[in-house]
């Protein structure tokens, strides 16, 4: 039996390493994009800039706009930024980079109460960097890292198998969709009512999210830019009209962002020590949610404001929050096309 | 460190090492090293509490023994079980006593209340107290001799692999086991391993799947009709939850050389309420039987005796299962289901009024479905709230709902259930996966579907074992 354990397992493995490319189309959106990021091939080897950080990056960056005014071309700048992405994953992504070669004299990276703080967006970033980030293996490897990525001996070694067993790696995913009450993000899975809950048919559901991440992909395309969560061809956000209506925020979610989180800051000095060794800048960048997030974000400015002492070896950019409003959002705290025009506008204005 | 987790296998793999370099002496100190540290992974303060009971009930067996015959013998008896019992009673039924004088005071208009302490239920604490009363129980009628080594008695108590939820084995089963050399052949350990990854399976891929339905449903305002599918969930929930655990338990054991006690058999093919109960929860069942049934008379004083010992037989059942009314009901309601069975047996079903045909095509078949709903429906008492929330579900039995996406995903869910289990039914085995050495190149093909099922819809976030709150 021990020969038939063994070859069913190969089997297994072969089978579902051979399976994982047609399965990532059906992963929920922020699984696909750092899956799409792993897939990504940059071709150049060094770059004016090279933006690291969260998705207020990706839906926030008007690139043609950008770089006009900083006079170079698009394909100066790498935009290297991905969903909940947290300190620990932009100084594993900046070691990745390094290691293939590509460089640049400017980095920056933004900051916020999601990546400052211990919140949920944390770990979601943990699922992520272990399941999709690009050699993620080397966490396995790096003592200093296990404290951040493991909770337990158990994790550790999931994480290990799941290397070989690619099909894990997409678990959490394939299983919220099949859950008999299915927790993707969607409309339906906020109603109160059960037969709602239970969701369309799965194969429907199965479709819709293939078809959502194949306007992804094709939105992405090779900046790894994306209009956050639009997945029409309508490009209305381009206008400066007012088309959401945002509740106002639970006060009891303050307490989720109460608490700095000190690694974070830790790492980010480490990063400023890279940066230098590679004798690049390094420009740290606040970039203002809806007046509504700012209103209970506790924590974060005074974090950032103790970053801005005298031996700083980092460049910090706030961008004022007074002048954007609802006109400039997707939701609370990304940008639309209109509020990435004007962003980026001001950015570049500051980066000179 | 749940059967379930990956902390828990590598716990199991270095003791699986060490478990066969040893000699059998050896093997029972790191059996009881192991479910101590096993135990104490949850609450050490509660190790060091079983490491006492364990001690007091070795002496007491010790000391009724040597007493048999005598008024002290009777006393030390009744010491060990009253002891035992309010050291469960203490634990588990404090806080249920409390709440119901409460309950009481209120009810007779007293406005007074007394305060409830916050009391930690030590987890198992059902299973090893059943365990302690029927090893006391053997040596007072004579079935066994009280175990002459600490190690060994610790070890009977402390078996890491049914410390949490059984099977509660019988001392005169499995004090021997522990005394004797333990056998490994190649064709049950390969056995044990099949039961235990089908185990895991049960629990990993269709109770944890299910669960998450039925706790939605329960805190949900649910529409005629739905409460029919949440009963069927909740009802293979439990069964592949407790079931998987079981085999996991048997099948660890089996690696190790320890043949443990058959849990369930096949529940859901019984035809009668009275066959259910000889097939769930064997080792409860059956020892509500002898340590309470029996005692109590059976069926030996006649009809009317007999039926109202099983009520109070099972009324004490839902207890053993929780201090809530819900369980109180529960085992009321298990008790009632039965007595109405024996009455129609009695009445009816004995006569053979019927062709052996009709019985077999419809006799039968109306019993399983009656019995599989009976039990269904009485899951779900164990989540009743209140009176008025009893009254919503019942309400809504009698609607019919059908969703097909629902319905599709509890075929993929149950279709592995149907296929090992039913295989086990056809061929009329005990257990699973006995045809494993015939059927090579089928165990593979099941292997690496199953691998694929539990990798792709296993839920991993850690779910504790349903059982593990009685």
């Amino acid at each position: 039996m021990k020969r038939i354990l063994l070859l069913s397992t190969f089997i297994f493995l072969i089978l579902g390493n051979i399976f994982t490319p047609l399965i990532s189309g059906y992963l929920e959106e922020s699984s696909y994009f750092w899956y799409w990021t792993s897939q990504r091939e940059i071709i150049k080897k060094r770059y004016n800039y090279i933006f690291l950080g969260d998705s207020q990056w990706i839906s926030g960056i008007d690139l043609s706009i950008l770089a006009k005014n900083l006079n170079v071309s698009e394909n100066d700048i790498l935009i290297y930024a991905k969903p909940s992405q947290q300190l620990e994953g932009i100084e594993l992504d900046l070691k990745f980079l390094k290691s293939k070669g590509i460089t640049a004299d400017h980095y920056l990276i933004n900051l916020s109460s999601t990546s400052t703080t211990v919140n949920k967006v944390f770990y979601t970033f943990k699922n992520l960097e272990l399941a999709f980030g690009i050699n993620s293996w080397k966490i396995l490897i790096e003592p200093n890292l296990w404290r951040t990525f493991y909770k337990d001996i158990g994790s550790y070694f999931y994480h290990a198998i799941s290397e070989f067993c690619l099909l894990l790696k997409f678990n959490s995913n394939t299983t919220s969709l099949f859950k008999i009450i299915p927790t993707i993000d969607s409309d339906f899975t906020t109603s109160k009512d059960l037969e709602t809950r239970l969701g369309p048919n799965i194969f429907d559901l199965l479709n819709s999210t293939k078809r959502k991440n194949l306007i992804m992909k094709d939105k992405l395309g090779s900046k790894g830019l994306w209009d956050w969560k639009n997945y029409t061809q309508d490009n209305s956000s381009n206008e400066c009209i007012e088309k959401i209506s945002l509740p106002k925020l639970d006060q009891a979610l303050k307490l989720a962002f109460a608490k700095e989180r000190k690694e974070s800051i830790n790492i980010l000095q480490r990063i400023a020590t890279h940066s230098i060794d590679m004798r690049s800048d390094l420009t740290l960048v606040n970039i203002p949610f809806t007046a509504q997030m700012r209103e209970i974000e506790s924590v974060f400015p005074i974090v950032w404001k103790s970053l801005d002492s005298p031996e700083k070896r980092y460049k910090m950019i706030e961008v004022p929050s007074n002048i954007f409003d609802l006109r400039h959002y997707n939701d609370y705290t990304h940008f639309n096309q209109c509020g990435a025009k004007l962003f980026s506008e001001i950015l570049s204005e500051k980066m000179k | 460190m749940l059967f379930n987790s990956i902390s828990f296998l590598i716990f199991y793999c270095v003791v699986l090492f060490l478990y066969f370099r040893l000699n059998t002496k050896n093997q029972n100190i790191l059996l009881l090293l192991a479910g101590f540290s096993f135990y104490s992974f949850w609450n050490l303060g509660m190790g060091f509490l079983l490491l006492i009971v364990i001690f007091l009930n070795f002496k007491l067996g010790k000391l009724i023994y040597s007493n048999l015959g005598s008024k002290n013998a009777n006393f030390y008896f009744k010491l060990g079980i009253i002891g035992n019992l309010l050291l469960l009673g203490y634990f588990k039924y404090t806080i249920f006593f409390l709440n119901s004088s409460n309950d009481i005071f209120h009810f007779i208009g007293l406005d007074y209340s007394v305060a409830i302490p916050k009391i930690l239920l030590p987890v198992g604490i059902s299973f090893y107290t059943f365990h302690n009363i029927s090893y006391i129980y053997d040596i007072k009628r004579k079935v066994i001799v009280p175990c002459n080594s600490l190690l060994e008695f610790s070890v009977y108590d402390l078996f890491f692999p049914l410390l949490l939820a059984g099977p509660i084995e019988r001392p005169k089963s499995l004090l021997p086991q522990i005394k004797n050399a333990r056998v490994v052949n190649k064709d049950d350990f390969n056995h044990g391993i099949l039961l235990f990854l089908w185990g895991i399976f049960k629990k990993v891929v269709i109770a944890d799947n299910l669960s998450s339905f039925v706790e939605y449903s329960f805190q949900s305002t649910l529409e005629p009709g739905i409460i029919n599918w949440v009963a069927f969930c909740f009802a293979f929930q439990v069964y592949a939850d407790f079931s998987g655990y079981s085999d996991a338990a048997r099948g660890m054991a089996k690696m190790m050389g320890f043949n443990l006690m058959l849990n369930f058999n096949l529940p859901f093919v019984a035809t009668s309420v009275s066959e259910f109960w000889k097939r769930w929860h064997i080792s409860l069942s059956s020892w509500l039987r002898d340590y309470v049934y029996v005692p109590l008379g059976g069926n030996k004083l006649g009809f009317l005796r007999q039926n109202i010992n099983i009520l109070i037989v099972w009324t004490l059942g839902g207890l053993w299962h929780g201090a809530t009314y819900g369980y109180f009901i529960w085992g009321l309601y298990c008790g009632f289901c039965i007595v109405v069975f024996n009455i129609i047996n009695f009445s009816i079903l004995k006569s053979k009024l019927f062709p052996s045909s009709i019985d077999k095509y419809f006799v039968k078949p109306i019993g399983l479905f009656l019995t599989f709903w009976s039990f269904s429906f009485g899951l779900l008492l164990f989540s009743i709230r209140d009176f008025n929330h009893l009254l919503s579900l019942a309400s809504g039995i009698l609607g019919l709902y059908y969703n097909n996406n629902l319905f599709i995903k509890l075929i993929i869910l149950l279709i592995p259930l149907f296929i090992i289990e039913g295989e086990q039914f056809w061929n009329k085995k005990d257990e699973s996966f006995l045809w494993y050495k015939k059927h090579p190149l089928l165990l593979g093909l099941t292997m690496v579907i199953g691998l694929f099922l539990f990798s792709s819809i296993g839920i991993f976030e850690k779910m504790e074992f349903f059982y593990f709150q009685f």
